[in-house]
């Protein structure tokens, strides 16, 4: 019987307080797969060490030394999280992939509801919603779900409301989106060209290191950061509104401008005082045509840029084994 | 077939540079031929062409030089007092039929019983049989050197064999059977390169490349001259040789690449589109590796940088 391999990959910046309880859960993870079993099988965990400061690498290769699937890359300098977690991706070799932070906001307990969700609903990735807020910051979560609605909205993807770093991805998809992500683009919209079967599961999800100590890994200008790569890689049809915009202005300005004309041949007595009507009709008409072409030819710069960071014409996915992963899934839970 | 002495025969030092007889001068043959020879340690004493059209003209082909190249060296001052025998030839390949595996295996024997003559003349032989990681381990994820053999097909039935009798032979005084996974060498016109030179040349071409596999089909790529590198470490380091308790090695690069991340790899590199077919896929099934540890010498270079040395390489030679 074929067995289902599955890797986990965990971005590591500052981890050193709750590494060890992460590797420990995974590993009873590991075995209790084994135990029972399953053709399930917990291939690797693989560490991305993104230059962390506090001695978390010590702690990873001493790990390493002792456990052959655990895996630890280490990165030339501090890239972020995305980056780190593709190059994570890029060194997996799973059917299945669980991409979780270091701190315990997403527990390896989880994985049986994550594996479980994602047959239930014959998806290629599901995302942990949190049930409730996750660091218990009413502005932080309030902004980051404000923030995310509003460009689901813009961009016409819907799933970009339920971007979570705890996911888990089928293998084959997860890569080739790791292969053409770029240094400033977000991942998760990478994943979306690749697929629309995106689901999301509610799990309570709790920051504990934000409620603890009240510090989180990002300060208010990553977050900026982080927001505006969102809103770079959504391609969200703010162009569009400019070429709209500009054609409105077109009609509007024609049609007013002709009702105008109009008035001033046959109907003279009509107009009050005379202005600078003409001038702004002008004004309103060129600014149209100006804001329309200008919509255009964003729109096909917009399409070389999808173009050259990879956006795919196709891709393929062999779905075949999932009969087989939803038998033992059932076995599992 | 080409033997090779060093230039320096240290006989009365510890230090003895054995001599090389290479077999199979087609992509990891030509690199080590090219690693001996570039840096002025080695120099060819024989080269012979042996006919692989038939194990008659094989058997004959042998018959003839192999006694020839005895008769040869026999009386050379600068004999060296080991030899090396690298075994890098063979056709088979992942489609080859029983027939076909059972005349290459037939071949390889009766070089192996030929070559042991030779020992009238050296005081040890050492032999570097050049087996296949991928025939052996096919459809397996996370291999080591530990891992449980998984033979699918002829060509890794081929290998073990040809391994197993290797391991058989008692005037054999060390045999290493060095397993790499999916070898890529430089862009060429006279010998296979694997399949990362072709999707090169053929995106230089403007030409399709014919993929037998699926776009999230794995592979853990090594470059050719990374090969030839450790081998002429092997060669030249006899410590490494005494004490190394592995006669098995798996040469891998412990990173697992899909064929959609090479082909994105390339098409930056070339700043260009490749044209991709998918043929009905044969061998379909993942193979990836653990990275090798405790395999003294074996630094694999990454992919991307292999390919850009194939293209800058290309590009000089065609200016």
């Amino acid at each position: 019987m074929d067995i289902i391999n599955v890797s986990t990959i965990t971005p590591v910046y500052s981890g050193k307080e709750y590494l060890v309880e992460l590797i420990e859960e995974i590993l009873k993870i590991r075995e209790s797969w084994v135990s029972r079993n399953l053709s399930i099988n917990l291939l690797e965990a693989i560490f991305v060490d993104d230059a962390s400061t506090d001695g978390s690498l010590y702690i990873l290769k001493e790990y390493q030394q002792k456990y052959h699937w655990i895996k630890v890359i280490q990165l030339s300098k501090n890239f972020g999280q995305h980056p780190a977690t593709v190059a994570g991706i890029l060194h997996s070799s799973g059917d299945w992939i669980f991409t979780l932070d270091e701190d315990l906001q997403h527990h390896p307990k989880f994985f049986e509801q994550l594996l479980k969700g994602i047959i239930e609903q014959q998806s290629d990735v599901v995302y942990a919603k949190p049930k409730t807020n996750v660091h218990s910051s009413f502005f932080r979560d309030f902004s980051s779900k404000t923030y995310k609605l509003f460009l689901a909205k813009l961009s016409g993807n819907p799933n970009i409301q339920f971007f979570n770093s705890f996911r888990l991805i089928r293998g084959s998809i997860a890569r080739a989106a790791a292969s053409v992500s770029c240094h400033d683009g977000y991942f998760d919209i990478v994943l979306s060209w690749f697929t629309n079967n995106i689901s999301n599961i509610s799990l309570p999800l709790k920051d504990l290191r934000y409620q603890k100590d009240k510090k989180s890994g990002y300060n208010i200008l990553k977050l900026l950061s982080h927001a505006r790569k969102l809103l770079i890689s959504s391609h969200a049809k703010i162009i569009r509104v400019s070429s709209l915009i500009g054609a409105l202005a077109i009609f509007i300005s024609t049609f007013y401008g002709s009702y105008v004309l109009t008035q001033s041949f046959f109907f003279p007595e009509t107009i009050g005082i005379a202005g600078w009507t003409s001038l702004m009709i002008i004004g309103l008409f060129f600014g149209g045509i100006i804001s329309f072409f200008l919509g255009i030819s964003l729109e096909y710069t917009d399409v070389i840029l999808l173009q050259l960071q990879g956006k795919p014409t196709f891709f393929i996915v062999d779905r075949s084994s999932d009969t087989h992963m939803k038998n033992q899934i059932e076995k599992l839970l | 077939m080409e033997l090779y002495f060093p230039f320096k025969c240290k006989s009365d030092t510890k230090e003895t540079l054995p001599a090389v007889l290479i077999v199979g001068l087609g992509l990891i043959g030509g690199s080590i031929k090219r690693y001996l020879t570039e840096n002025n340690k080695y120099q060819i004493i024989i080269k012979s062409p042996i006919k692989w059209s038939s194990p008659d003209n094989h058997r004959f082909s042998i018959n003839k030089i192999l006694p020839y190249s005895f008769e040869q060296i026999k009386n050379n001052p600068n004999l060296p007092k080991k030899i090396i025998v690298i075994w890098s030839a063979g056709k088979a390949g992942f489609s080859s039929t029983n027939e076909q595996i059972q005349l290459e295996l037939m071949m390889f024997k009766f070089f192996c019983n030929e070559i042991i003559k030779f020992k009238k003349l050296f005081n040890e032989i050492d032999f570097l049989l050049f087996s296949s990681a991928g025939g052996l381990f096919e459809g397996q994820t996370n291999i080591h050197s530990l891992s449980e053999l998984s033979i699918k097909r002829p060509y890794g039935l081929l290998k073990i064999q040809q391994e197993n009798y290797l391991d058989s032979l008692p005037e054999i005084s060390r045999k290493f059977s060095i397993r790499p996974s999916s070898v890529f060498g430089e862009i060429s016109n006279r010998q296979r390169m694997g399949l990362i030179p072709t999707m090169l040349i053929n995106g230089l071409t403007y030409k399709v490349t014919n993929i037998f596999g699926y776009y999230h089909t794995l592979r853990d790529f090594v470059w050719v001259e990374d090969i030839a590198k450790f081998v002429c470490m092997l060669i030249n380091s006899s410590e490494y040789l005494n004490n190394s308790c592995l006669n098995k090695i798996i040469l891998a690069s412990g990173k697992p690449s899909s064929i959609y991340e090479i082909k994105n790899k390339i098409e930056i590199i070339l700043k260009r589109k490749l044209y991709i077919a998918f043929k009905i896929p044969d061998n379909e099934r993942d193979i990836t590796y653990q990275k090798p540890i405790n395999i003294h010498g074996w630094i694999p270079t990454p992919e991307s940088e292999c390919i850009k040395k194939i293209y800058h390489k290309w590009t000089k030679n065609c200016l």
